[in-house]
């Protein structure tokens, strides 16, 4: 079985490097045969990558230790629903996990993409292949997870204890194919440059499709990611600004602009130069993510996948970075706006804002990121910086990206005079002033948290204005309201979508100020019997019971929790101990309302029961959570295509002239 | 076992590889549309033109904007479509003359090329 | 007018009630607060990145001891931090000083800040340059200028018609 997947593997390898070089030649020559040719070689590495993602998978259920990867990321006591996430848990796995995801995925984008884009499709099966290709050949060449040992092991080294966690099934995977999914627009920007010969428009749709795909599979990686280290990590907080997640927040920043940015060149002709460079910089940003998480240069506790390889995926990022730019400049003057901005203050002007205030915090946090690099290099001192620096730059911009999410939405587009931004900006402006009051009325008195939560109302009036309004005129020509609420929803699908991405936005904004100024954390040391109480919360620690498995000693501690006058029930917060790795995992126990999360966790466990527990009560978490669903709703509405009724197309007469409009207006 | 099986998937991926290429199967289809010929760049402008329209009195009736930024705004798509309707027309005449050009060309071969019948045929429409 | 005072008051009766956790902040100690701060700008120092808050590991377990001993003795934030600092080394603070090398960490910020408002500002004018000579954007070297008052009828009347189908 391990065999047939090394076969696979390299023929995958060999048909990645035709589909690479006929695309290429396919688009040059005009060749549709060779192109189709390319094509459907590209299709057939999907099926065989998933041959040897199977043989792994199958040498991880059967145990087979003669794998030199089954032995350094499993053992006998490993449960077998762990495979899975064995399978990508170390560098070589993750690899091939990527692969195959990509293959996939790039398979149904270049499928898509030909039928709209056929001039386009084989420069972007090109750049696509030639993607797929690097990983291949850093799998063959240097970290593969098929490779066999000379002499077969009895057992095997284990999975890393943190990993095994229920989020670890999704979390890894959804984040690693956001920051390969980058590669799906940008080979289909960089297509359409190499094979543009006229108005450079004709990628975006394509380039908004697959960018927001992406964008969604980036964003779910960051909750999941957040939401595991919540649950698992045991410190009670989400988000740390560690170098691994900033490498995973800078592609999505990057993203993030970009699909906002790339409406504006659909609906203007502008920002076209922009948005390549957008895309360009974006996938840079993605390479980094993948590059820093695989032993780059920074110390970091979610390495996990660690190898030197690292400093190739820098390599490839920085040879990719010259060859998109210098296409880039090579097709710079077919580049040039279809038309100019008629207005300071219009909806395009605040799309460039929002653009740098994306880019300039992506270029903030990559700067606090490789710090420890540039300190090093001057000083020879690793000056590592943490969450205070990125708290204290970070924070207010994102303060004020959320107030351009407010504003942006109700400017009109080309030019707004003063009269329509006071229709559209005076009720957000009183409920921000309301929303103030009351914030500070009841006790609020952090004017971060004043502001921030001032700026959140002014986002969600606008957009509930926005619905409102759009329901009461449908409603006024007698629709019903529900229908009315929805049908309005149907007819413009990308951008009511994206009002309810702005909600959910706005819920995390809100669940992240709340929680970061707000959470109270008490360590209390209690002996078995004794009660604590922190708020209105009453906790009890009943008994302490020790479970000894054969790879770790679990101590799970029994809470009798009341909230007031309410009982809630048990907690059971454990903390298990791997000795193999030195590593202990703890867990928390979470008791979730919409209001606060009551959140216990042991630190240690000493003599007789005796321990130390810390409790935190963090307000609005379940918001932040919450917001996920929300999200992928929102963007799901935003991506699907408007229905027939409503979409009304006007095609243009075609040029042999039946049905022309000129004609018939005779 | 394994060198059947080896053999069987590389076998699929080369027919794969090798049948458009001799069936000629794309090259036999009929020319896609090129999506960055002139045409279809009229179209994205006549497209994104009446869309802006079409926004520009959705959000008059909801109320968002006040009737000189309406009016500008109308104007302005209008001036935008007219502007593609305009160059549609100047294209169709280079296409009329062009094809005019080729039948005076091809009268002097055979006086009755089919370009000249199917050109006269759309006239009378 | 009615939706929008519903709507404000309802937001303003969900906002008292989210807000109730203003109180929060009394249930833990002055003492208990500087320990978390504390614990929170404090580096691991075998796990880089990670602040003794969010470590699990002994080191940062002992450390969470010293600083917890510190507060009860009544020493002040800048003493402890400087106890650390002469200990390790200034690499122990995860936020940055305000001297040395450091100080390009907060340096940089603020210029790049200062870069991207004038890149939007000569982006802004640059846009609005060629707003006023788009002409040869157009195809055919078309402006508005080269459509005649009656062509101009001829064609609204046509773009009406059909964007009110």
């Amino acid at each position: 079985m391990v065999e047939l997947g090394q076969i696979a593997l390299i023929l995958s390898f060999m048909i990645a490097t035709y589909s690479t070089v006929v695309g290429f030649a396919g688009g040059m020559l005009n060749g549709r045969d060779l192109a189709a040719s390319a094509r459907w070689g590209f299709y057939s590495i999907c099926p065989l990558l998933l041959l040897a993602t199977a043989s792994l998978i199958y040498a991880f259920v059967t145990n087979d230790f003669s794998v030199i990867y089954v032995a350094e990321n499993s053992n006998l006591a490993m449960p077998k629903a762990y495979a899975w996430v064995a399978f990508y848990s170390g560098n070589a796995g993750s690899l091939l996990y990527i692969s195959v995801a990509f293959s996939i995925m790039a398979g149904i984008a270049i499928r898509v993409v030909n039928k709209k884009l056929p001039y386009t499709s084989p420069y972007a099966l090109g750049v696509m292949s030639l993607v797929l290709l690097f990983f291949l050949a850093v799998i063959l060449f240097l970290a593969n997870p098929l490779d066999r040992h000379q002499m077969p092991l009895e057992d095997g080294q284990g999975m890393n204890p943190l990993l095994i966690h229920f989020g670890m099934f999704i979390h890894p995977p959804f984040q690693m194919l956001g920051l390969i999914s980058v590669a799906l627009p940008f080979s289909i920007a960089i297509g359409a440059l190499l094979a543009g010969r006229g108005g450079r428009d004709e990628w975006v749709d394509q380039g908004r499709l697959w960018g927001m795909l992406s964008w969604l599979l980036l964003t779910t990686g960051l909750l999941l990611g957040a939401w595991w280290a919540y649950t698992i990590l045991g410190w009670g907080g989400y988000w740390a600004w560690d170098p691994v997640e900033n490498s995973a927040l800078m592609p999505w920043l990057g993203m993030t602009a970009f699909v906002h940015s790339i409406m504006v060149q659909k609906r203007r002709g502008m920002f076209r130069m922009w948005n390549m460079v957008l895309i360009i910089v974006s996938f840079a940003m993605a390479q980094m993510g993948m590059f820093i998480n695989r032993g780059g240069p920074v110390p970091s506790v979610h390495s996990f996948a660690e190898s030197t390889m690292g400093w190739i995926f820098l390599a490839v990022m920085a040879v990719t970075l010259f060859i998109s730019l210098s296409i880039f400049i090579y097709r710079y003057d077919t580049l040039r706006s279809r038309s100019g901005l008629d207005s300071m203050i219009s909806r395009e002007s605040a799309f460039l804002a929002q653009n740098v205030l994306f880019l300039l915090i992506a270029f903030v946090t990559l700067w606090g990121t490789i710090f420890p690099i540039f300190s090093e290099a001057v000083d020879d001192t690793t000056m590592t910086i943490g969450q205070p620096f990125f708290n204290k730059v970070n924070g207010p911009l994102m303060i004020l990206l959320v107030l351009l999410m407010g504003i942006g939405p109700v400017l009109p587009w080309r030019k707004a005079g003063w009269g329509s931004i006071n229709k559209m900006l005076r009720v957000p402006l009183i409920v921000a002033f309301v929303v103030l009051l009351s914030s500070l009325i009841s006790g609020i008195n952090q004017y971060w948290v004043l502001i921030a939560f001032s700026v959140c109302s002014v986002s969600v009036t606008t957009v509930l204005q926005e619905m409102i309004s759009g329901t009461k005129a449908r409603h006024a020509h007698g629709e019903k309201w529900a229908f009315a609420f929805f049908s309005l929803l149907g007819a413009n699908r990308p951008r009511y979508g994206g009002y309810i991405v702005h909600l959910s936005i706005v819920m995390l904004a809100i669940g992240i100020t709340a929680s970061s100024f707000y959470d109270v954390q008490k360590d209390v040391v209690m002996k078995p019997g004794d009660s604590e109480v922190l708020g209105k919360y009453t906790f009890t620690y009943i008994e302490v019971s020790e479970k000894s498995f054969p790879d770790r000693l679990e101590e799970t501690a029994k809470f009798e929790v009341w909230s007031g006058d309410k009982y809630i029930g048990y907690m059971y917060p454990y903390r298990a101990v791997y000795p193999e790795f030195q590593i202990a995992a703890t867990r928390g126990a979470i008791h979730s309302t919409v209001l606060e999360d009551f959140y216990l966790v042991p630190s240690e466990f000493m003599e007789d029961g005796e321990a130390v527990f810390r409790v935190l009560i963090n307000p609005l978490v379940l918001w932040m959570w919450a917001s996920g669903p929300v999200l992928v709703l929102g963007t799901l509405v935003s991506l699907s295509p408007n229905s027939r009724k409503h979409r009304k197309r006007v095609r243009l007469p075609s040029m042999n002239m039946d049905q022309n409009p000129l004609e018939m207006a005779k | 076992m394994l060198v059947l099986s080896a053999i069987i998937i590389s076998v699929i991926p080369a027919i794969l590889i090798a049948y458009p290429i001799i069936k000629k199967i794309a090259s036999s289809a009929s020319t896609p549309d090129d999506e960055s010929s002139l045409q279809a760049d009229l179209e994205r402008r006549w497209e994104s033109a009446l869309e802006g329209i079409r926004h520009a009195e959705l959000e008059m009736s909801v109320g968002n904007i006040d009737e000189p930024d309406y009016q500008w705004l109308k104007q302005v798509h209008m001036a935008e479509a007219a502007m593609v309707l305009k160059a549609l027309e100047i294209s169709i005449e280079d296409e009329k003359s062009l094809i005019e050009k080729i039948s005076k060309a091809t009268a002097i071969i055979s006086p009755k090329s089919s370009l000249e019948v199917d050109y006269e045929k759309d006239e009378s429409d | 007018m009615n939706l929008k005072m519903i709507g404000l008051l309802s937001l303003q009766i969900v906002f008292l009630n989210f807000a109730c956790f203003a109180s929060n902040t009394n249930f833990v100690s002055n003492e208990e607060k500087k320990v978390n701060t504390l614990n929170s700008v404090l580096m691991c120092p075998v796990c880089p990145g990670e602040s003794i808050d969010q470590s699990q590991n002994e080191i940062a377990t002992n450390m969470r001891k010293i600083v917890k001993g510190f507060v009860e003795e009544g020493k002040s934030e800048e003493e402890i931090k400087d106890y650390f600092v002469d200990k390790y080394g200034p690499v122990i603070l995860l936020e940055p000083a305000t001297s040395g090398i450091s100080m390009y960490a907060w340096i940089v910020p603020p210029i790049a800040l200062g870069f991207a408002v004038l890149v939007v500002v000569f982006a802004v004018s640059l846009m609005r340059r060629r707003q006023k000579s788009a002409a040869e954007n157009h195809t055919y070297g078309l402006t508005e200028d080269s459509i005649s008052e009656e062509e101009k009828e001829k064609y609204f009347s046509v773009i009406d018609r059909i964007s009110n189908e």
